[in-house]
């Protein structure tokens, strides 16, 4: 089946919100994170921050996203009855609609490719609540995720509760320090990817540099193997990246 | 040999006019060509390897000498410099 | 161009050799005159700042300066074997190898001096008991001999002389991999981590002037030994039969000295309840880094795995958490001591 025909929900796409939940649950059942985790956060904070630096918001428009996510939204403008668009578009930020005024051809293809081209760091800001209304809800629920989940600086906090082999909460946050934690692990988005593709080994990263580690030594070197679990219960499970 | 100002692997904060002028009038104080004394800075931080990787010098600028702005390159020219002496 | 950058031509050595800018580099920058240092920047400062520090302060300090004074004697005595392991038949027998052997030998001695001056004219208070070294007495100074770094320059010593009295590739690797992976790249750049974040709450001055001396000529003993290691690593991938299992042989060794480094890290922060703010954290985060650059950024190893090298980390240092270090050094003053004393 293309990705087309095929449906995606938010929490096939890494990295949200959802699918840090999925993966909560994930790390939950793990047996092997329950063996290796055994005593993991006992007695102390054992809870870590990925540090996800250097997403492409700036760089990327809206139509590097994933093609199902583009083509729902490119489908939903141009099937739109024209009167219809046209009310839409009389919301829209000015310059949206200068944008769409100063391309050529046919209206709906217009406020297509101006929608599409627009930088994803813009997107949220630039998406009117009437223009949400008729969009794929797919795309409206990444540009809530955008909005809420993603700095400024293109950063991605995500605080995953560690406690005693076991996965108890998952969240996003604005700030490093929203949540109490006890690590953090540090990199680019880029070597995130490959983590959680099963294509970088978290000591290996560590070591190397393209992960860095804030936190006690010495609980890390003891539960090297439920960090590789960790990253194992990661690859294992479908993903879809939005970058 | 790496150049000076092509060696990676540590916070740099003087510009490269900065670097140049030091360099200048450390060469002109020793009495040797500026590309010398540059060849001979970037090879105490990188031994030849690109990286500068001697914590030894580039981590000392932090505590021990306000004059080189924290910048491991001017550290190791005033190391340089001593070593002159010595 | 002026004349003193100018390449001069040469016959037999080969002045495109990287073994050759080593060397010649070592002639530039690592002929300083450590008695020179001494004058030229004088104990003053120095004695102020140590006389200042409180007792537990000074202890942290000596068991970092213990095992840069045992490390670098232990490696000036071993400097002849390392000549004479790189001219061995296993490679090109180019001379250029051999000459940055020898100023290798002559910095590492120096080394030695820098850490004996300083100790006897600033540290001495401290160190009641230095002078003897491994063939007079057949001891280390006592905390050098309670912490994993003793044992590591024991073995530097063992592994030395396999390589050089007619070791194969694989003693060789072992070899340059302890010493100059291990010993050098590991645990004496993680002293300078350490010495940097000391120098913060205690700023000696000369001693670190020495220091910055001292690590820009281990950058180029380090490599020099990457580059040997690099040399055995390809023949060893091109499938000369004889080089097979050097890459192995680094990995063991590796593995077996971040048992010694990690120990040696331990000792000289958290087992003295770090008074200087090194932080054992972040000393293991840079060793790891500096291992990692060194294995797989540089020798692009194949053997072994990044946990397994970090599971042994893990294992000393649980070990490190149940030493008593203190009365280790207690037996070995004694026995120094005894020494000390002709029996």
């Amino acid at each position: 089946m293309s990705t087309q025909e095929q449906q995606f929900e938010l929490d096939d796409y890494f990295p949200t919100t959802a699918w840090l939940t999925r993966y909560q649950h994930a790390l939950d059942d793990s047996q092997e994170l329950e063996d290796t985790g055994e005593g993991w956060g006992v007695g102390w904070n054992g809870d870590f921050v990925f540090e996800m630096l250097n997403l492409p918001i700036e760089e990327r428009t809206v139509n590097d996203l994933p093609e199902e996510v583009w083509e729902a939204l490119e489908q939903g403008i141009t099937q739109l009855p024209e009167d219809t668009l046209e009310t839409v578009l009389e919301d829209a930020p000015e310059d949206v609609a200068d944008g769409i005024e100063a391309r050529d051809g046919p209206l709906p293809e217009r406020a297509a490719q101006e929608l599409l081209e627009t930088k994803i760091s813009e997107a949220p800001e630039k998406v009117w609540p009437g223009l949400r209304r008729v969009m794929p809800d797919i795309m409206d629920d990444l540009l809530t995720e955008l909005e809420e989940n993603v700095t400024d600086d293109g950063t991605v906090y995500a605080w995953i509760g560690l406690e005693d082999g076991g996965c108890y909460d998952t969240t996003t946050m604005d700030t490093l320090d929203e949540r109490d934690h006890g690590f953090v692990l540090t990199g680019d988005f880029d070597q995130w990817v490959d983590l959680v593709n099963g294509d970088l080994d978290v000591v290996e990263a560590i070591m190397s540099g393209k992960l860095e580690l804030d936190g006690d030594m010495q609980k890390i070197l003891q539960y090297s193997d439920a960090a590789l679990t960790m990253t194992d219960v990661a690859s294992d499970l479908d993903k879809r990246f939005l970058f | 040999m790496t150049e000076l100002k092509d060696i990676e692997g540590a916070e740099f904060t003087a510009s490269d006019d900065e670097i140049d002028d030091a360099i200048e009038e450390a060469a002109d104080d020793l009495g040797m060509p500026p590309e010398k004394v540059e060849e001979e800075v970037a090879y105490i931080l990188d031994s030849g390897t690109g990286r500068a990787n001697n914590e030894g010098v580039a981590g000392a600028a932090a505590s021990d000498n306000e004059d080189t702005n924290n910048d491991p390159r001017l550290e190791a020219l005033e190391m340089y410099k001593l070593r002159q002496e010595l | 161009m002026d004349a003193s950058t100018d390449q001069i031509k040469a016959g037999r050595i080969d002045t495109d050799n990287t073994y050759y800018e080593l060397y010649q580099k070592s002639v530039e920058l690592g002929t300083w005159d450590a008695e020179k240092l001494m004058h030229k920047v004088g104990f003053e400062e120095d004695r102020e700042v140590w006389n200042s520090l409180d007792d537990n302060e000074k202890e942290q300090w000596a068991r970092l300066i213990s095992y840069f004074i045992d490390g670098e004697h232990a490696v000036a005595q071993d400097a002849r074997r390392i000549m004479k392991t790189v001219s061995s038949p296993w490679f090109d027998r180019s001379i250029e190898k051999e000459m940055f052997a020898s100023a290798l030998a002559l910095e590492e001695a120096k080394h030695t001096q820098f850490f004996d001056l300083y100790l006897t004219n600033v540290m001495v208070d401290k160190f009641p008991q230095y002078e003897l070294d491994t063939r007079r007495g057949g001891i280390q100074i006592p905390r050098t001999e309670a912490c994993g770094a003793g044992e590591m320059f024991e073995r530097q010593g063992t592994l030395q002389a396999q390589a050089a009295d007619g070791g194969d590739p694989t003693d060789i690797a072992r070899a340059a991999t302890n010493y100059h992976i291990g010993v050098e790249g590991i645990l004496a750049r993680g002293g300078y981590f350490a010495k940097n974040r000391m120098m913060q709450e205690a700023p000696l001055k000369l001693l670190n002037k020495g220091f910055q001396f001292i690590s820009t000529d281990e950058g180029r003993h380090i490599t020099f030994g990457l580059e040997v290691l690099n040399e055995l690593i390809e023949k060893e991938r091109d499938g000369v039969p004889a080089y097979q299992g050097v890459e192995n042989a680094i990995w063991e060794q590796a593995v077996e000295d971040i048992g010694y480094i990690t120990d040696t890290a331990y000792f000289i922060t958290e087992s003295v309840g770090d008074p200087l703010d090194v932080d054992f954290d972040e000393l293991v985060n840079r060793g790891a880094r500096l291992a990692g650059d060194m294995m797989f950024d540089t020798l692009d190893l194949d053997a072994g795995s990044a946990t397994e090298f970090m599971q042994a980390a893990a294992d000393a240092m649980e070990d490190a958490q149940g030493s008593d270090y203190e009365a280790v050094i207690e037996k070995y003053d004694h026995i120094y001591s005894a020494k000390m004393a002709g029996d």
